[in-house]
């Protein structure tokens, strides 16, 4: 079974309405733990039903397969359509490449830092890193 | 001259007249060499000698006469017309599927699926030209000159036409064939099982593609083969209507199949000449998974941009190419996405606004 990490913080925002959370994916999304990885993100949805922004930080993303690139076209489509935002951030050549061909750059802006990220979920407003939640992060290792 | 020289010529050049006719209809923008078609109509020309000299050898050698054994073991007269019908049309059709692959071995002319349909329907012109200025001269002396016309008529216009349809199918299945490797791999990713490929791949212990191209080429003839079968049996028993409903059907068909996108794919590359993908190879293999599957839940405008930008890295990628065609021949047969179609491939210049309008759509249609 391949390796994977997910990571899930929330981000302040200005806004009390709005939510944020940057999403850091570590390893490699396969066959073996797509399905379930995809799970705990739509657990997200589920929490905070409205308002919510995500930041995928691929920073060490190594690989991820065509089921998890459907996926993100459909977070993509459940979070735009609740008004939220979606960001990826410092997405490795190769990862940044499958999802040019696909054309999913075309909808979703990639930025080079995550801090760049982060500014563009919060238009503009300075932003920090929440403290760690009730629960903490969520750490998932496969 | 002699009389019945020149019969024959005149037998020769008024079965010229449809083939003048016909050649236009299929071949204006073929891209096929001239001569490459000239040599073909000669050696369909030759083929139906070929089926007369194998009934003459029977005569010689009486105990390989199929015709003679199903007419007297056959007791049952519709019954061994059917089975005489099945075995002639067979014969027909695999003699002048020959002459393609003579000609394609020699000139590698078959590029496209396309490609393979109009030839077999040159073969099959070639072929029924032969025939009918046997039959005309046959006929000269024994028909009054209306009932020779009547003939000539029905021959040049139905039978011609019923030749060209059976081996423009079955020149449709050669193709395809041809062309198995690219088809199996395209099929694989949008995860098509074919049992009777993987049954003859199985079976004589070949690669999977090669199980699909021979399952192709008997699909191909069998079908052909039984239309032929059909043709002859009602014109046995002299049923007209149905007999020239059938041509017009099948000749639509044929015309059908000559539109598809997929029939005009140039599958066959020169390898000196085939660009390298400037994709990484498991980078690209993701990509190509992903086709498979947004092909299958039937996103076929998601599937025509990819292919799109797809191309942009690896021209030659003919599993892409095969993704493409199939899917604008989709969204053509669709309706919803018959505009979206249009607007996608009107501006090339234009294509990350396109793209971003198309796709946006097509989320908007997904979560509402």
């Amino acid at each position: 079974m391949a390796d994977a990490t997910i990571i899930i913080e929330d981000i302040l925002v200005k806004d009390p309405n709005k939510k944020a959370k940057v999403v850091t994916i570590s390893g490699q999304l396969d066959e073996t733990n797509i399905d379930s990885r995809a799970q705990e993100i739509y657990k997200i949805f589920e929490e905070v039903p409205g308002n919510l922004s995500l930041v995928f930080d691929f920073a060490g993303l190594e690989y991820m397969n065509s089921k998890s690139i459907g996926y993100l076209t459909d977070w993509y489509g459940k979070i735009t359509e609740r008004g939220g935002k979606v960001v990826i951030s410092r997405a490795k050549p190769n990862i940044k490449d499958i999802l040019q061909v696909v054309g999913l750059t075309q909808l979703i802006n990639i930025y080079e830092s995550l801090d760049e990220a982060k500014t563009s979920i919060n238009e503009g407003v300075p932003t920090e890193t929440a403290p760690v939640t009730e629960q903490g992060p969520t750490t998932y290792n496969l | 001259m002699d009389n019945k020289a020149l019969i024959l010529g005149i037998s020769a050049f008024v079965a010229a007249i449809p083939v003048a006719i016909w050649i236009p209809l299929f071949f204006k923008q073929s891209g096929i060499s001239k001569i490459t078609l000239a040599i073909l109509f000669f050696i369909g020309i030759l083929t139906a000698p070929a089926l007369l000299g194998i009934q003459y050898l029977w005569g010689i050698y009486p105990q390989f006469d199929v015709a003679t054994l199903i007419e007297t073991s056959i007791t049952k007269v519709s019954v061994m017309y059917i089975v005489l019908f099945v075995f002639f049309g067979m014969l027909e059709e695999v003699i002048k599927d020959f002459a393609v692959r003579i000609i394609d071995k020699k000139t590698l002319a078959v590029k496209t699926v396309n490609d393979a349909l109009r030839l077999s329907i040159l073969a099959a012109l070639g072929f029924s030209f032969a025939e009918n200025i046997y039959y005309l001269s046959q006929l000269w002396t024994s028909l009054s000159a209306g009932e020779l016309f009547g003939v000539y008529i029905f021959r040049s216009g139905f039978t011609m036409c019923a030749h060209m349809i059976f081996s423009g199918i079955f020149g449709y299945y050669f193709g395809i064939s041809k062309f198995s490797i690219d088809i199996t791999n395209q099929q694989k990713l949008v995860g098509k099982e074919d049992f009777i490929a993987k049954f003859i791949s199985n079976f004589t212990n070949k690669p999977l593609a090669e199980g699909y191209k021979e399952k192709t080429i008997l699909k191909g003839l069998l079908i052909a083969v039984t239309l032929h079968a059909i043709f002859n049996y009602m014109l046995q028993y002299n049923v007209l209507i149905p007999v020239i409903l059938f041509v017009i059907g099948g000749f639509l068909f044929l015309r059908f199949l000559l539109k598809r996108k997929v029939g005009h794919l140039v599958l066959l590359t020169d390898i000196s000449e085939k660009k390298r993908s400037m994709f990484a190879k498991k980078d690209e293999d993701v990509v190509l998974e992903l086709l498979g599957m947004w092909f299958k839940d039937k996103r076929y405008v998601d599937v025509l941009h990819i292919c799109e930008r797809l191309l942009e890295r690896d021209p030659d990628n003919n599993v892409v190419k095969l993704f493409k065609a199939k899917a604008t021949d989709q969204l053509e047969g669709g309706n919803a996405y018959q505009k979206i179609l249009a607007t996608v491939l009107k501006d090339k210049d234009d294509l990350s606004t396109r793209d971003r309008s198309v796709i946006d759509k097509y989320l908007e249609k997904k979560t509402s």
